[in-house]
Parts: C-alpha cells; structure tokens; sequence
C-alpha cells in the first residue's frame, strides 16, 4: 500500500497486490502527472483495512480506510483493478465460517466497491464476460473482425467433421489458463496441431474442447488497446514451438513495433465498448497475405514485458486514461 | 448470485483470485482417465525475458470446502501471478 496524506477529488486507486511491478510502473507515470493515488489489495480486506458505506439515493457513499489512508468513495476518479488477492481473514475461523465470511465479504465489500460509477480499467464484472473465448469469437465477428473457423465440442465426430470441412491442419486450445503440476513438474497447455484421427474419444469426451483452423502466418501480432489507443507489437517467432504458439518459447521471440490496419483498430475499439472494457490485449495472426485475423482478447493480459521489449508507452497510456477519469467511449 | 453458480463462481468476480491472464496452477496427480486437452501440456519452459518484468513470486493457497450428498470434500488451489 502506499501512504497518501492527500486524497482530493482526483484520487486514482490502484487494486492490486502488494508484489505488482506492472502496476509500479503505472503509479510512477501517475506521480508523473501529479496523480493522488491510493494502493491497496483486496486482500486487505478485513484483518487490514475497514469500510463503512451507506446507501445514498443512487450511489453507495462512505469510506475505505487502509492503514494510514483514508478513501472517501466521493473522492475516487478511476480505479485501476489489476491483479488483487483474496481476502485474508482472521485466523481462528473453521472453514465452514471461513467459506460464510469470505463470500459475504466479496458481497458485501465487493458489491459497494464496484458499484462505484468510476473509469475502471477494467472493471471486475466486465472482465468476468469478455474471459469467455465463445463470446470473444462472436463479438469480434460482429464488431467487424475476421476470426477462423471454430468448433466447440466433447464429440469426437464432431471434431472429425469439422477437420474434414477445413480441409487443413486444426489446433486444439484450452478456454483457460490452468497448468497442472504433479508435484515435480508444471506443464501448461498450449496452442497445438492436432490429428483428429488420433484422439481418443473418450479422453475428448470428458470435457468441452476448443478445435480451431490453423491459420497460416506471417507473424503474430499483439494489439495491446488502452482506451481508444493502440499500441502494437508484430512478434516473429525462432522456433517451431513459439511459430505455433508464441507464449511456448518466449526465448525464441523477436519484437517490433508496427502499425495495425485501420480497420483493425476500429474493430478493437467497438469490440472494447461491446463488452465495456477500457483495456485489452488483442492478440491477432497476420497472414502471409496480409489480413489480421482474431485469436482472442485477454482483459487483464500482461504488458511490461513489451514496453521494455520495444519501448511501447504502455504505462504511460494507463496512466493518461486514469488520471483523466474519461470513458475513451 | 450464488457462489455455486457454475457460469459465474465466486473467483471470477470480486476479489478476482483467478482473473483474465493469471494460470492457476492445480495439484494434479493424473487419473486413468484424463481431458485431451490436458494431454497436450508440456513441461513449462522458463520464460525469459517476460519475466525479467515480472518477478512476483507470490503465490496463495485457497481451500474452498464443497459437500456433494453428504461427502465433505476440500479443492486446494494454489495461484500464481504467471500471465498471458
């Protein structure tokens, strides 16, 4: 958390956990510009901090009080939720009260909070949304944007169906990110060529599988939108692995900055305000011929690393949009 | 709305232990019987310079305690602050 004696009327709160480099990076380029700004973690919440709110007409007004700081809800501008913890309760609960305090605590200190009619980036309810590749595919073909033939399916028929109908190579993607560990090693799931003919039904049977046309590329490309403002990185893959899936063999990557098509962009921005998002992290296939084609959208997806990578102002462009409290839309 | 809704479950919302761009990493000891999906995991590579920017290294456990006609069962998830 950080100590602020002032809180005005222009205050930018920054939700978060304690260890967040990325977020250290935007609350720098707020003191930049003399933002009043209050850190904290929803994982303050209740053994560190306490609130007292009543309802006003409208609008939940009252106070968050954190440590030293004191938030007046009034006196927020915009929030920037990024990646804050569960709430830590007091020890000494059996874990039937524990499971009681914790979801009364995400209704009851949760529901005020994000009732707060602020600049969020992002909000938390709207990120919940946009997480759904299903609803990402279809908002993206509506918003404009070109996406690849996809199947969601447990049928293996299905599956072999729909590799016939492609007439080329299929990959299989997972909806989230889990990565398993057996105790000794940790495996994740990546974007991967898979031959229908070989799949066991029965394995495929067990869950909803996610079988997309390859698509054949030049190089990625990642359309990190912060408000109206593109920021874009092409991402060429070294390797077997990362030409199929950049995020296998980050080693194997080289950046640079490009400029993405402008009906890209339009596309991007209606897709934001489709699903109420200040931020998102498009990730596209530029064909050898040239047309982007839509993977997905991460609404809380990583940035530092591509500012550093290819000096994208990624943290100042937060910074600018929060501070301002302005919905880009 | 319910904490059990299978759509929307608690950690998708507020506080968000488990948002957009964070793997959760599950304990896992393999069954006879597995997703595909979950087959075509691969032992995770270090990640380079990414994380060069990103060196949280915190992780936090949850027990959520469900019970399913009287069986009292604890999921154990540990998340870490690994991102897409």
């Amino acid at each position: 958390m950080t100590n602020t004696s002032t809180v005005g009327p222009e205050l930018v709160l920054v939700v978060t956990a304690p260890n967040d480099p990325t977020a250290d990076e935007v609350e720098i380029e707020l003191r930049k510009r003399s933002s009043a700004i209050v850190r904290f973690d929803t994982g303050d919440f209740p053994t560190g901090m306490s609130m007292a709110v009543r309802n006003d007409s409208t609008r939940w007004r009252g106070q968050l009080v954190i440590g030293s700081d004191v938030v007046d809800l009034d006196a927020v501008r915009s929030v920037y939720y990024r990646r804050p913890s569960r709430f830590v309760l007091p020890s000494g609960l059996s874990a039937g009260d524990a499971a009681f305090a914790s979801t009364e605590a995400r209704l009851g200190f949760g529901g005020p909070f994000s009732s707060s009619p602020v600049l969020w980036v992002n909000h938390p309810a709207k990120v919940a949304h946009a997480e759904y590749k299903s609803t990402q595919l279809t908002t993206a073909a509506a918003v404009g944007l070109s996406v690849p033939r996809t199947l969601i399916t447990n049928d293996v028929k299905a599956l072999r169906a729909f590799a016939a109908e492609v007439d080329g190579p299929v990959v299989c993607k997972t909806f989230s990110s889990l990565m398993l560990n057996d105790g000794e090693t940790t495996e994740s799931v990546f974007t991967t060529i898979i031959d229908p003919v070989t799949v066991d039904p029965r394995q495929f049977a067990v869950t909803a599988h996610l079988v997309q046309e390859w698509v054949p590329k030049a190089f990625d490309a990642r359309v990190t939108m912060v408000g109206r403002q593109p920021l874009t990185t092409a991402i060429h893959a070294c390797s077997d692995a990362a030409h199929v899936d950049w995020r296998a063999d980050y080693q194997a990557l080289r950046y640079e900055c490009v400029e993405p098509p402008p009906d890209v962009v339009e596309g991007a921005r209606r897709y934001l305000t489709a699903f109420g998002l200040n931020y998102g992290a498009f990730d596209f296939v530029v064909k050898p011929s040239g047309a982007w084609i839509f993977l997905e959208c991460n609404p809380n997806g990583q940035w530092l690393w591509l500012e550093h990578e290819v000096g994208l102002p990624i943290a100042a462009a937060l910074a600018d949009l929060l501070s301002s409290g302005i919905s880009p839309w | 709305m319910a904490t059990s809704d299978p759509l929307y479950p608690a950690t998708m919302l507020l506080p968000m232990g488990a948002p957009g761009g964070i793997r959760m990493l599950v304990p896992d000891t393999p069954g006879v019987l597995r997703p595909y999906a979950a087959t075509l995991g691969v032992p995770s590579r270090p990640d380079g310079k990414k994380h060069d920017t990103t060196a949280t290294k915190s992780t936090y456990q949850t027990n959520s305690e469900t019970i399913n006609d009287g069986t009292r069962s604890t999921d154990s998830v540990v998340d870490t602050d690994v991102d897409d």
